[in-house]
């Protein structure tokens, strides 16, 4: 079954232009998205923060002309975006070795350098989605609630338990448990468009 | 009397889950869900499928922050980003405090924007205010912000002067990061316009020459400040000195991250139109920015406005601002050609430095507080009467030459000049037409050419290699 998305595509208020928050929710989420994954290209903090700037602008000037009803790819066009800024400014900072081919010299400086990138990109995308998800419902939630959740489902502790050590019922641990996961749920769920079907 | 419902319903857990069941309805389901396990189960399917509960376990559970609960009832009206402050304050000790930050007791949240909160606290010791920025939480985790944060502290610190808030101390190793910087009394120049609409014209100048004074110390040290805006401009109180805070975004022009680093968080109303564009930027973009704050203060409004970031993002530069005079006729004819100055789109054309900026400012003020002994700098002024009658004459002669050229060169049909003209205005259309297209192009194509280049090159290093 689907938790009702009353929330649009991220990407495509973004599009709309409908609502300025829309924006700013994508800055929050993907800048330490884009910073961390500008990382793993041993790339310096400054760079790596340069990168992030640098691929929010180019959304911020392309996303109109992006078809996201065609297909679902704009994590797949961000990762892109992220990886070409990262290997831009590397080409920049390195001191050119004479004659070696681009590809070895990435290979060499970049141990990690997946020529699929979008896997790691997705996985910072979705850490990042996660925590910041989980604290805009923590920061809206009961203790109790909160608690049973996080006792439950992160710590995974048995329902009797958590309900035995926070003075609740088991039903209740489980109407906590799982609202507050359908919350977060829904919070993300703007930030993956049809591919996530 | 309702029934007392014990039977498994799957649409009843669904309704639970959303919390749509009146509270005794929902009250009786919890019940049978504490007997029945299988309920529970579809409960948690019903909720998101499996992946979700082990990504939920596997991304957050070394998150030391998220497991600690907000111990602030919701239904208390306080915002996110106040909730958060007021929560990692220890309980005050003294009635007219909200909580504790260290040793300073907090009067009361003054402020919120792109990196945090501002809370004003009491200095005990010296009896007076101080004000206080605290580093978000959600961005003191990220160590771009942080650095970010430090670099304001090193930035404002470095520059000492009259119109700009100086730091006090820079704590690192409280809960979160903070900054304490004097208390200002009188709000921000936002609030003001906002309050006020348009200022007076004295005090659009005088506002005009103090942050043009804070810049000429800004760049003097190689500073720019990056994000020049009326929110980012503090009033004293009596409100005539006003100081230039927040240089959150503000870098060296040495730093070798200067270019290409486009600023996106916050309001881009303010921003250059090189800025915008995320292109390299030096001192005379925080020219342009002034130049939009004067076109605030004197108007009530910026000089590109849009609907929403991306379309004021885009408008930036493009649009030739509304002149001040239409929207506030109390203003004089030249304001605008002074302000016209500073939003220059080309920089080559924009008024050269803070300095310069200092001294039109100045003289434009002098002139309205005594015209007569003060004229107005010959820029700014008016074409005189006198030129303006040499000029009528000169179109005069001009118009009598070109009437007695045509009359004597009969040859030159007067329809081959209407096709110049059109043509001319189609091939304009056509150029552009072509500039966006290879603008697109060098983005969409180019980089991604060059990296499937790059994938084939490296899988036929693959299928080179012997298995
Ligand atoms: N020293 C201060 N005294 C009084 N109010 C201040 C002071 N510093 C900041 N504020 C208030 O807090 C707001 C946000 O501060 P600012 O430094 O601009 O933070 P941000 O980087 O988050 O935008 C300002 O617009 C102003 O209203
Ligand atoms: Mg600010």
């Amino acid at each position: 079954m689907a938790i009702p998305d009353t929330r649009h595509s991220l990407i495509r208020r973004l599009v709309d232009r409908a609502d300025a928050s829309a924006w700013s929710e994508f800055c929050t989420v993907y800048e330490p998205v884009i910073y961390r994954f500008a990382k793993r290209f041993n790339l310096q903090d400054a760079d790596a923060r340069e990168v992030s700037q640098e691929v929010l602008l180019t959304v911020s000037r392309k996303v109109e002309s992006f078809d996201t009803l065609a297909n679902g790819r704009f994590r797949g066009w961000l990762s892109k975006l992220a990886r070409n800024a990262a290997v831009d400014l590397l080409r920049k900072r390195r001191e050119r070795p004479t004659g070696g081919s681009d590809i070895f010299w990435l290979l060499s400086v970049v141990p990690a350098f997946d020529l699929e990138p979008s896997q790691a990109f997705l996985q910072e995308a979705r850490h990042q989605q996660f925590h910041w998800a989980a604290e805009q419902i923590r920061q809206s939630s009961q203790p109790m609630t909160w608690q049973a959740f996080w006792l439950t489902a992160v710590e995974n502790l048995p329902a009797t338990d958590v309900a035995h050590k926070l003075g609740m019922n088991v039903g209740s641990v489980y109407v906590a448990r799982c609202r507050t996961l359908a919350r977060i749920k829904s919070l993300i769920e703007p930030f993956l468009e049809e591919d996530a079907s | 009397m309702i029934a007392y419902r014990d039977e498994c319903d799957s649409q009843l857990l669904v309704e639970l889950l959303h919390a749509r069941l009146d509270r005794v309805e929902e009250e009786q389901v919890t019940i049978h869900l504490e007997r029945c396990a299988a309920c529970r189960q579809e409960l948690d399917q019903l909720t998101a499928p499996d992946a979700w509960w082990q990504d939920t376990q596997s991304i957050l559970k070394d998150s030391d922050s998220l497991a600690t609960p907000v111990e602030i009832a919701p239904s208390q009206p306080i915002d996110n980003a106040v909730a958060w402050v007021v929560n990692l304050l220890k309980p005050a000790t003294n009635i007219n405090a909200i909580g504790m930050l260290d040793h300073w007791p907090v009067r009361e949240v003054i402020g919120q924007g792109g990196m945090g909160v501002v809370v004003k606290v009491w200095d005990e010791e010296l009896h007076r205010p101080l004000a206080v920025k605290l580093l978000s939480p959600m961005l003191a985790s990220s160590g771009a912000s942080r650095q970010r944060f430090f670099r304001e502290a090193q930035a404002a610190a470095a520059v000492v002067h009259p119109n700009i808030v100086p730091i006090y101390t820079v704590a690192t190793e409280s809960v979160l990061p903070y900054l304490v910087m004097p208390f200002v009394a009188g709000g921000n120049l936002q609030q003001r316009i906002d309050r006020e609409g348009p200022l007076p014209l004295t005090e659009v100048l005088s506002v005009g020459v103090q942050i043009a004074e804070a810049l000429v110390a800004a760049h003097r040290f190689g500073l720019v400040h990056r994000d020049i805006k009326p929110a980012n401009i503090l009033l004293d109180d009596g409100g005539h000195r006003v100081l230039l805070s927040d240089f959150g975004l503000a870098r060296t022009i040495d730093d070798a991250s200067l270019t290409n680093s486009g600023m996106v968080a916050g309001t881009p109303q303010y921003m250059s139109p090189e800025q915008a564009r995320g292109m390299s930027i030096d001192h005379r973009s925080d020219l342009y920015s002034l130049g939009a704050v004067l076109y605030a203060m004197a108007t009530g409004r910026p000089p590109v406005r849009g609907d929403s970031t991306l379309a004021v993002l885009r408008r930036v530069g493009e649009d030739q601002p509304i002149p001040v005079y239409e929207i506030n006729e109390t203003m004089p004819l030249w304001l605008d050609r002074l302000i016209q100055r500073f939003l220059e789109k080309k920089v080559e054309l924009r008024i050269a430095s803070a300095l310069d900026a200092v001294e039109l400012l100045r003289s434009s003020l002098a002139h309205v507080r005594a015209p007569v002994r003060n004229p107005l700098v010959k820029e700014l002024q008016t074409p005189s009467r006198s030129s303006l009658s040499r000029r009528i004459l000169a179109v005069g002669l001009l118009a009598a030459m070109l009437v007695v050229g045509y009359v004597s060169w009969p040859t030159k049909p007067s329809t081959e000049k209407v096709a110049t003209v059109s043509s001319q205005k189609h091939y304009n259309k056509i150029s552009n037409n072509q500039f966006t297209a290879k603008d697109e192009m060098s983005f969409d194509s180019d980089i991604p050419t060059r990296l499937n280049e790059l994938e084939s090159k490296l899988q036929a290093i693959r299928e080179s290699i012997p298995k």
